[in-house]
């Protein structure tokens, strides 16, 4: 059997693992950078699943390290709750993962994405396909 | 010159967008008189085969409210769009799914087998569900198909304004209404409502503070709320800040904070997902550097049915639109 091949978008802030010579550790589709993983608003997610994205990665400095000082903590927050919900909408909250990597960790980074698109793999495509409408 | 001819219409609605076009008291007299009205079915008795027979186009303007659930609903619509210059979504329901959305939380069969097997007022030894069709003595009895998906009107037909609230109040009908008589109409598309946040019309936003930190989320049974005193900050989720203002306030001056069903303000695409972005950002806020992860995850799981509460009248209409079965 032929594994599933996965899109993965990757949402990282600029002073975590994903500077420029990071843009091309996302082999499964794109690396969107931000100021800071508080930037990334639930909506963005949502909107990467539903735009073909199989799976989305949060990247962020670890809480307390934050350049921002405490943009992390906001992130935790909103990706905990955004997990709950989507269990509610019936999608596995494993599609939606946290990294906290520090800014040197390149080859963490390629890792951690491997990592996810893996599990990703095994879950097979998000469902976008709604139920028969009529 | 011939009075603009109207038409109101009815989905899978509570009959409370009826009730509001009557709320419109007096003024009705004044409307009535500047328009003629063709098609109402739940005051007039004009049929389905009276619109059939007039021209496409022929009604000016067509206020259609509720959301689409019924086969029936989808071919109404379309009738109603091939026969009115412009269609404006009447109340939440037909602007976002509103109540009647929630249903894509389910679908037919689960909604089907609650409602006529497992509900315990339910009293059906034999399991009998509706059909689309029955044969019985006389002939075949027909039902409407009904959808899985619950949509909302411009999901299924092209809408060209909206009308939002549960119900739209009278205040906004009446400025829709005479835009349109006096060819006065913002851009297709447009939310005939203003634009900004609930808040900032809110008669307790003053107390509303700088940094919103919420450490206990309660339900409003469990408080006593205190009625000059912002909801949120009483740990209370309130969805003013995420939410399209003009109702007047109602649920506010009534004490209770707003569930959200203006929709979303003016350029946000998700009313849920702003929501959830504004609620879990003040989760904790005034302490997140010595909350424990324990205790972070106890605040995150004490806010109540997140996606009920988000998306109370913006599922259908909202990115994900149903729950994945
Ligand atoms: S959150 Fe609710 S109670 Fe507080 S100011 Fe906004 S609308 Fe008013
Ligand atoms: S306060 Fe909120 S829920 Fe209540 S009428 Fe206004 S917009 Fe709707």
């Amino acid at each position: 059997m032929n594994k599933y091949a996965p899109e993965i978008a990757v949402f990282a802030c600029n002073w975590s693992s994903a500077n420029d010579e990071q843009a091309d550790c996302n082999p499964y589709g794109p690396v969107v950078r931000t100021m800071c993983s508080a930037r990334v608003e639930p909506v963005f997610v949502l909107k990467a699943l539903m735009a073909g994205a199989d799976g989305v990665m949060v990247i962020g400095c670890n809480p307390g390290d934050c350049h921002y000082k405490r943009g992390s903590y906001k992130t935790f927050r909103r990706m905990a709750l955004l997990k709950r919900m989507l269990e509610q909408f019936g999608i596995a909250p494993e599609r939606l993962r946290v990294e906290w990597l520090p800014g040197e960790d390149h080859p963490g980074m390629q890792a951690a994405v491997e990592s996810f698109a893996e599990e990703i793999a095994w879950m097979g495509p998000f469902p976008r396909q709604l139920q028969q409408v009529a | 010159m011939a009075k603009p001819k109207v038409a109101f219409y009815w989905c899978a609605s509570c009959g409370g967008c009826e009730e509001a076009v009557v709320d419109l008291n007096e003024n009705l007299l004044v409307v009535a008189d500047a328009v003629d009205i063709v098609f109402w079915p739940v005051a007039m008795d004009f049929k389905k085969r009276d619109v059939e027979a007039m021209q496409d186009g022929e009604i000016a303007v067509s206020f259609i409210n509720g959301a689409i659930r019924l086969e029936e609903q989808e071919e109404m619509v379309h009738l109603m769009r091939r026969k009115s210059g412009l269609v404006v979504a009447f109340g939440a329901c037909a602007h976002l799914g509103g109540i009647p959305g929630l249903g894509n939380f389910h679908d037919r069969k689960s909604i089907f087998d609650r409602q006529f097997l497992e509900a315990p007022t339910m009293v059906n030894p034999e399991g009998v569900l509706p059909q689309t069709s029955t044969m019985v003595d006389v002939g075949e009895l027909t039902l409407p198909a009904f959808f899985d998906t619950v949509q909302t009107l411009d999901q299924t037909i092209d809408v060209d304004y909206y009308l939002p609230g549960c119900p739209p109040p009278p205040d906004l009908i009446l400025n829709a209404v005479n835009a349109i008589l006096e060819g006065k109409l913002p851009a297709k598309g447009a939310v005939l409502a203003p634009t900004k946040a609930l808040c900032e019309t809110c008669p307790v936003r003053d107390s509303k503070p700088e940094k919103m930190a919420i450490r206990e989320v309660r339900r409003p049974w469990q408080v006593r709320m205190d009625p000059e005193k912002c909801f949120l900050s009483q740990g209370v989720i309130c969805m003013g800040p995420a939410t399209r203002s003009g109702c007047g306030e109602s649920c506010i001056r009534a004490n209770m904070p707003c569930r959200g069903c203006f929709g979303p303000v003016e350029g946000v695409e998700d009313q849920g997902a702003a929501a959830l972005a504004m609620v879990a950002s003040m989760l904790g806020l005034d302490a997140e550097e010595s909350l424990t992860e324990a205790q972070e995850a106890e605040l995150i799981n004490s806010v109540p049915d997140p996606a009920g509460t988000f998306y109370r009248f913006s599922l259908a209409g909202s990115l994900l639109r149903r729950k994945r079965l």
